[in-house]
Parts: C-alpha cells; structure tokens; sequence
C-alpha cells in the first residue's frame, strides 16, 4: 500500500488581487518506509501539498491519501497517522520546556498518560536534549529547536512524517546529525516526505525526489536516476595551461561549453554522453595528463530541469 | 478526561503565558495600578457631576468589572503567531479544550483584579458596602467572568481563524461595547431599546445587575433573577463556541489561511 497518494490534486488559491494556481494535477504515490524528497523552488508548491497531506488545506480537486485514508473525507482517521515537523524558529511554544512541550501535544494526540513520561524520556534522549528538558525553550539554540521539532512529531508515534525544509538555517554539523536521525527513522519502518531546497540533502537521505515547479511534479526519480536524466550534461574537468585548446574543443561535436573555473581548470559540459570517448581521445592527444570526468550533482540536475528562475516566483 | 487533559495542559501554558508577561511587582505595579487610574478617571467625572449617587454607580461598575474582558482575544490568536496553530489543526484533538485552556489563565486573573479593585474603591472611597453583599460578591465576580470569558472566547476563536492580525483591534472594540453598553458606566436604560436588546445577550450586563442589587443592600434571592440570565448568557456563548469552531476552522483551511509555521 502506497503510504501517500496523490490523485490529479490541485490548489487553487482566490483572493481580491489575483487567482494562484499553486498546485495542478499532481498524481504521485510513495510507498511505506521510503524516504520522499519534494525538491522545488520557493513558491513551486512543496508545502501546499504537505499542507493538504497534513490536513490543514483543503484541495480544490483531485484526491489524496495518507496510507490509504482520504485525507478529505477521513480527516480523523489521517491525523494519528501523521507527524509534522517544521524546520526554523517557529511551532514551539518558546515559553514550555521540551518536557512539556512533548506532554502537551502527547496529550493531544491521546497519547496514554502512563506512557508519557517513558516516551518523553526516551526522545529526549534520542535527539540529545536530555540535559535541557527543564529549559525553556527560549533558550535554546536553532539546533535544538530543530530537534525538539522532531522529537515533537514523533511523540504520537506517527508512522507518516511530513518535515517542511527540516534543516533549514542548521549549522552543517547539526544538519549531518538531523539527516543521521533521519535515516534511524527510515530504518524503524517510518515513511518520510521531507520538501527542501537543499539538493545535498535530498542526495544524503531520500529514495526518491520529486521535482515540483508551478504547482506540477516534473520528475519523480532516485537521485542517481535524476543525474541520468541529464547524463549528456556529463563533464570533463581539465588541466591544461594553452588556451587554444579550450577554442579547439568547442569546435567538437557533442560540446555545450568549455568554461574556465576557479582555480584554473576548464570545465567541458556536453551535450550528448556519447561523445565523451572522442573528447577523452582528443585531449590525451593534445597533451593533457590532467582529467576528471564526473556526474552532475543533483543541484544541476534541478537547475536543468527547472530552468534559472533565481528569485522569481 | 481526554477534554480535561488538554484542557488542563492548555491552562498550564496560560500560566507559562502568564509570568512570561508579568511578575507579581509588575502586576501590582503596573497592571492593577492602571486599572486603578481607570476607576478613579471614571469616579471624578461621577464627582465632577456632584452627584453621589453618580459617583458610587461609576465606581461600584468600574471596580467589580475591572481588567475583565481583556488579553483572551489575543490569547487565542497567540498560537497563529507562534506558528502552531497549523500543527493544533492537524491533531487529532478537539480544538475546544485548547481554545478554552489556554486563555482562560486570564479569566483567573480577572477575578483577582475586579476584587482587590473593589475592595482598594471600597475603602479609599468609604463606600459602606454591606457585608451581606460582599461575602456573595466573589462568586458573582466568578459568574461574570465566566459568562465574559465565553463571550471573549468566541470572538477570540473567530478573530484566530480569520484575521489574527486585528486581535488586539478586536480586542478593544469589544471592551468598549462592554464598558458602553453593560451597565458599567451608563445605565443600560439610557439606550435605546435594540441596543439594549444587544446587551441582554452580553455577558456582564445582568451580573453585574445582580452585583448592584447586593450591594446596595438586597438580598440574594433578589438577585437571583438576574444571576440566572448571567449563567445563560454565558452557557449561551458557549454553545456558539461549540457550535462554530470547527466550521471556522474548515473555513480557513478552505481558504488556505492557516500558515505552515
């Protein structure tokens, strides 16, 4: 069974100024216990559709699903089911401690009172905020906050997690750690659908990426199956001191570009996979005993596909 | 047990919300000090009058109505500030004990200060109360409050689901069509009838109808009357709580007004 599915969705957003279509016809399904990354620019949409899979927004068409419940028609049914945890300062109440912040959205979510305190402990403990349970959380650090977060939506034991840009503003140690945690959820059987904008993250933690621009999923794929997609913008880094050589090479078939890079190394981008062969052949020969040939990360992967929007929304 | 649960946890953040606003100096000497200056703005405009009688209605309605109808407004949009209230909706909760809980730390906070404010004008004016009247006036000061905290609450609930920006606007709107309205500066008789129809259905007017009776030397069954219109109207505003909270909620998520965080 598909732990979430989409059918056709679509938001619709209508004020006085303007109408915003901010998703249309989204058909995706993920199964249980994959690790799902929606990868998109500002405004492409990530968070409407985990707003309508957490059930705070309504869809104005198609149907969604959150291990099989309607998350329209069975609202109720959904909401046990799920965790939310957002990334950034916000969503706690900053004047709690973690230990009553996990108490009262334990209690919120039914969670039996003799188990509170055992369950409270416990996650505390797994997110390293042990020591701090009796602080109020104004006085935490963003890296603790950010795992407070987390451990606040696993406090219902949810088997579906929605994490909104989860280590966004995180210094890279604690982001390391937050993705480690992330892949201890995976491995206890957790569905996880996490939107960011951060591509080595997507990289680090997800089985699948959707890449979602305008309110539309362009790609559903691995990550490794996303950097085939544009295997032709394969490159060559070399070492070559002769600038002529970089005029050469653009004269060749199969070439996008030769750029100079930082550090003073040329990059050749290609336009067909196939001609790597020749080009390595036509460099040896010109003398070169310096050369790298790798794949694209996944941020050019989503630079390609969606284009140099920058700000633009 | 699961609506008193959350209720209670809902009251405990109210109290966390509480010493993070005040200390016991700050209360004393910032909050009930103003309340105070408002009691005595209104009492030598009642003195300015040269009546008597003008002057004991000013202070007997400012005094047992003191600080009360404020901060519930705000408080329940305090979570759409904090980011939270999108993670409320999505919980499988009732959303009724989590509006109720959390505010009403404030309501606790009326009947301490319409108390000592009464009794600060009791004694600084000399008004005589009679002991009759004051040994039932802590229960009424309890009635009021309840009957304004529902009332407050809805607006409150309203103000969160739709415009949480206005609160404080709605806020003090609303404290003004108590303190106009309700009896506690102009009697509700002034009014013309549909205004005074308007009142009927607000907390505080019969109350503190009621409060006047006792104080001035009736007895309780005398009260009574309007001590059961005051419960009324309270048990009224509850069910338009019970009933509307979540067809506002479902409006917002509609609309998409609810923000993630």
């Amino acid at each position: 069974m598909s732990a979430v599915r989409t059918e056709g969705l679509g938001r619709v957003y209508v004020t006085a100024e303007r109408t915003t279509q901010a998703l249309s016809d989204v058909t995706l399904s993920f199964a249980e216990g994959e690790v799902s990354g929606l990868l998109g620019p500002n405004g492409a949409g990530k968070t409407t559709l985990v707003k309508i899979l957490s059930t705070v927004l309504l869809p104005t068409a198609g149907r969604a699903f959150v291990l099989g419940h309607d998350v329209v028609g069975e609202t109720a049914k959904v909401r046990p089911l799920i965790g939310i945890v957002f990334g950034g300062d916000r969503g706690l109440h900053w004047q709690l401690t973690a230990r009553e912040t996990l108490e009262y959205w334990a209690a919120l979510y039914d969670v039996p009172v003799r188990e509170v305190s055992r369950r409270s402990v416990s996650l505390l403990e797994r997110v390293g905020l042990a020591a701090w349970a009796d602080t109020r959380i104004e006085n935490y650090s963003r890296g603790m906050k950010q795992r407070l977060h987390l451990a606040r939506g696993l406090i219902s034991d949810a088997r579906v997690l929605f994490l909104d840009e989860p280590t966004i503003g995180m210094d890279p140690l604690a982001a390391r750690d937050f993705r480690g945690l992330v892949k201890e959820l995976k491995a206890e059987g957790r569905t996880i659908l996490l939107t960011t904008h951060d591509m080595a993250e997507a990289e680090a933690v997800c089985d699948r990426v959707a890449l979602i621009d305008h309110g539309r999923v362009l790609a559903i794929e691995t990550p490794a199956s996303l950097a085939q997609m544009v295997s032709a913008y394969e490159r060559i880094d070399y070492d070559h001191g002769d600038p002529g050589l970089a005029v050469a090479l653009r004269q060749l078939p199969g070439i996008a570009a030769v750029t100079l890079q930082d550090g003073g190394a040329h990059r050749i981008t290609m336009t067909d996979g196939a001609a790597i062969q020749s080009i390595l052949q036509f460099l040896v020969g010109a003398g070169v005993t310096s050369l790298r040939t790798s794949r694209p990360s996944l941020e050019e992967v989503y630079v390609h596909i969606i284009g140099d929007r920058g700000l633009k929304v | 047990m699961k609506f008193w649960r959350v209720y209670l946890l809902g009251l405990r953040m109210g109290m966390r919300d509480w010493t993070f606003f005040w200390t016991w100096r700050s209360w004393l000497g910032g909050w009930m000090l103003r309340l105070v200056c408002s009691i005595l703005l209104w009492s030598l405009m009642g003195k300015m009058m040269g009546s008597t009688e003008t002057l004991r209605y000013l202070l007997i309605g400012n005094a047992v109505t003191a600080g009360i109808g404020t901060f519930i407004v705000a408080s329940c949009c305090w979570d759409r500030m904090e980011g939270t209230y999108s993670l409320l909706v999505a919980a499988p909760a009732s959303l009724v004990p989590l509006f109720l809980g959390r505010p009403s730390i404030w309501a606790f906070g009326w009947v301490a200060s319409a108390l000592l404010s009464t009794a600060l004008v009791s004694f600084g004016f000399d008004l005589a109360l009679p002991w009759k009247g004051l040994a039932v006036l802590p229960l009424l000061i309890v009635i009021v409050s309840v009957s304004t905290f529902f009332c407050t609450a809805f607006v409150g609930t309203m103000v969160a689901a739709t415009a949480p920006q206005a609160r404080n606007i709605a806020n003090n709107w609303l404290l003004i069509l108590f303190s106009a309205i309700c009896g506690i500066n102009v009697p509700t008789a002034f009014w013309p009838k549909w205004v005074q129809i308007v009142a009927t259905a607000l907390p505080i007017t019969h109350g503190l109808e009621a409060i006047r009776i006792v104080l001035s030397g009736g007895g309780m069954m005398e009260a009574l009357p309007q001590v059961g219109l005051e419960l009324a109207v309270g048990a009224a505003w509850l069910i338009v709580i019970l009933c509307t909270l979540d067809r506002m909620t479902d409006r917002a998520r509609i609309k998409g007004t609810i923000d993630f965080a």
